[in-house]
């Protein structure tokens, strides 16, 4: 466990150094959102010394790890705000949309790995993996729009973007909560769909590879029903490696929600990133980065951690 | 062969027969095969790898895979022809009705359940025993194989037992709602040697305790002498010869049983080191099920191979009492 944790670590500076150079190397700086003929190069230029823009890389590459270390995340240079504070406001958004999804991800997904495998082979059965395949493949973005398109504009039924009415401030709090939920539904739900099919192809892939197992003659041989035996036996064989899994995903999650957010306009961290980005923003995007590789890491243990909870032939 | 069915008989399989179909060929893997079993008593079925002898031991508990078939032949339990049943009845009677033990205790139970809750499900599925009923019999099952401090093996987990002690839990497993019918496939294959005898002096007891009948498939005829009160022997699917343990050990007659018999390290009483057939050199290869000659499909690998043998199929000829045997010469071969 110690040796795991060690690697988390180290992956954490690496992804640290990987990201900095990523952005020092990428062309144009924050900068590049002032022209016109009123801006002189001046300006610009004594905008730069002021972010340290001007110093070597590694210089800038100290600078900024000093700054990390001491725990501070800088000024948002678009924002103009501490990224503390810009963050504490953004990631309540992206933590639901995040935590619905999974819980669409892991449930949804796992049912329907389940029933694949069960049916694998009958007609109902090829329909569903076909249709998870084409999911599967499907750009997100481009999901997200054709929902968009169908529930929104077509029917009717759902927000478009957003994620809450205009003037919700004077709601109750059902109304208010039953306006959220409405907001949160196709978001939500896209992502955890999108997270849902590689779940599901993941299980699926685990229960027929255990199906041909001689645990599952002999409990077939003790007259148990394909239910039982699929349910109680196969599945929670299937389902240890589910777990890793599980540790994994939530990172892998936060940066999906980037494409959704920007698709939905919805104001969290993704759409914060993804602004950042277009506008050089490095505070924002080194502390975004910093924290997902965290989580990367984290995620990793947890997942190293829970399978040595669930698996009792790792448990000694 | 065909005998009067009396009451002592549990099993009584005929004229049975296996087909494995893919999108080429047919491989028979049992063929026209007819045997029965009677309470308290074992029959070995020993053969090489890939002779059918586990196809045969699925097919009794309808548990063939997809692409085999039972194409003909009755599997009377009790009288109750199995190959017509529904997979209802069949799951109410397996595990009830008929235990079955597999080669690997190891990979034959689930890794991630406790042995106890893998006996105690039985009782729950069959019974509809509650928990505690359940457990407090699967205790009693435990011990009944010997099994030392069994509340905290109840606990375990199957890799947390030694061979034999997991070899001891599928008995318990196979043999928990008090079956009339045990198939036990290959049970001490995959053991040590000196478990083996452990092993099989349980199964003796039990099977005396119990008046249970017994199908044993082996392809160690050292357990089979030691288990076994008839013996059928199967080549390439069919079953060659026939006939009670004693017999056929002291009279072989079909060549691929002397052939076996010769095979075995430990000689007859008497014969010494002797070989009176030495295994051809033509042919060592087990024959290919999808393409099994019109006749004898020994007669590739046959010392005594006539021309007649490889166009006639011999048929079943009784040769003494219950001693039967698949061969052209059978009358001069005694």
């Amino acid at each position: 466990m110690r040796a795991k944790a060690s690697m988390a670590i180290l992956l954490i500076i690496g992804a640290w150094i990987v990201n900095f150079s990523l952005l020092y190397w990428s062309p144009g700086d924050v900068t590049s959102r002032y022209w016109g003929p009123e801006v002189d190069a001046v300006f610009l230029q004594n905008m730069r010394i002021e972010k340290g823009l001007h110093l070597s890389y590694w210089q800038q590459l100290v600078r900024w790890t000093g700054n990390l270390l001491r725990g501070d995340l800088g000024y948002s240079w678009t924002h103009h705000r501490p990224v503390m504070e810009i963050f504490a406001e953004t990631l309540p958004a992206t933590l639901q949309l995040a935590l619905l999804a999974l819980v669409i991800q892991f449930f949804v997904g796992g049912a329907l790995g389940m029933l694949s495998a069960l049916w694998k082979g009958r007609k109902f059965g090829m329909i569903l993996d076909a249709a998870s395949l084409a999911i599967y493949a499907m750009p997100s973005f481009w999901l997200a729009m054709l929902l968009i398109y169908f529930f929104s504009m077509k029917l009717n039924w759902l927000p478009a973007s957003g994620m809450q009415s205009m003037f919700s401030t004077n709601f109750g709090l059902g109304e208010w909560l039953l306006d959220r939920a409405w907001h949160l539904f196709l978001p939500g739900s896209i992502l955890g769909l999108v997270g849902a099919v590689a779940t599901m192809r993941f299980v699926r892939a685990r229960m027929i590879e255990q199906m041909n197992k001689p645990f599952v003659l002999l409990a077939r041989a003790k007259g148990l029903s394909t239910g039982t035996i699929l349910c109680r036996h196969i599945f929670k064989v299937a389902l240890l490696p589910m777990v890793t899994q599980l540790g994994l995903a939530f990172p892998v999650l936060l940066s999906g929600t980037l494409v959704i957010e920007v698709v939905f306009a919805w104001p969290g961290m993704g759409r914060l990133v993804y602004e950042a980005l277009l506008a050089k923003d490095y505070p924002v995007i080194l502390a975004a980065n910093f924290m997902t590789a965290v989580l990367v890491a984290g995620g990793n243990l947890l997942a190293d951690f829970l399978y040595r909870l669930v698996d009792p032939r790792v448990r000694i | 062969m065909q005998k009067q069915s009396d009451k002592s008989e549990i099993l009584h399989v005929s004229r049975l027969s296996v087909h494995y179909h893919d999108q080429k060929s047919v491989v028979r893997a049992v063929d026209d095969v007819s045997f029965s079993v009677k309470k308290g008593q074992t029959l070995a079925v020993v053969g090489e790898s890939g002779c059918g002898k586990s196809t045969l031991a699925l097919s009794l508990f309808r548990l063939l895979p997809p692409a085999g078939q039972l194409v003909s032949g009755q599997i009377l339990l009790h009288g109750q022809d199995l190959a017509t049943k529904s997979e209802k009845y069949m799951q109410a009677i397996r595990g009830k009705e008929i235990g079955l033990i597999l080669q690997d205790a190891l990979s034959a139970l689930n890794p991630v359940l406790r042995i106890g809750t893998q006996i105690a499900e039985l009782y729950q599925h069959h019974f509809r025993d509650d928990r505690r009923n359940a457990k407090r019999k699967a205790l009693d099952m435990l011990a009944k194989v010997s099994l030392p401090n069994v509340e905290r093996t109840y606990t375990l987990y199957p890799h947390q037992l030694s061979g034999g002690q997991r070899q001891r839990v599928a008995i318990a497993l196979a043999l928990a709602c008090k079956p009339k019918l045990l198939v036990a496939d290959e049970p001490t294959t995959a053991l040590d040697v000196s478990l083996q005898n452990g092993i099989l002096a349980l199964l003796s007891n039990l099977q005396q305790e119990m008046g249970l009948a017994v199908l044993l498939i082996s392809h160690d005829l050292g357990v089979v002498a030691q288990m076994a009160d008839q013996i059928a022997v199967m080549y390439a699917g069919r079953i060659v010869e026939q006939g009670p343990s004693a017999d056929v050990f002291q009279l072989p007659v079909h060549p691929y049983t002397k052939m076996l018999l010769e095979a075995m390290p430990r000689m007859l009483p008497g014969q010494g080191f002797k070989k009176t057939y030495r295994i051809s050199g033509q042919n060592h290869e087990v024959p290919d099920l999808r393409n099994l000659p019109a006749g004898c499909a020994f007669a590739p690998r046959c010392p005594l191979r006539l021309p007649a043998c490889s166009d006639i199929l011999p048929t079943e000829t009784a040769i003494r009492s219950n001693h039967i045997v698949r061969c052209l010469q059978s009358g001069q071969n005694q």
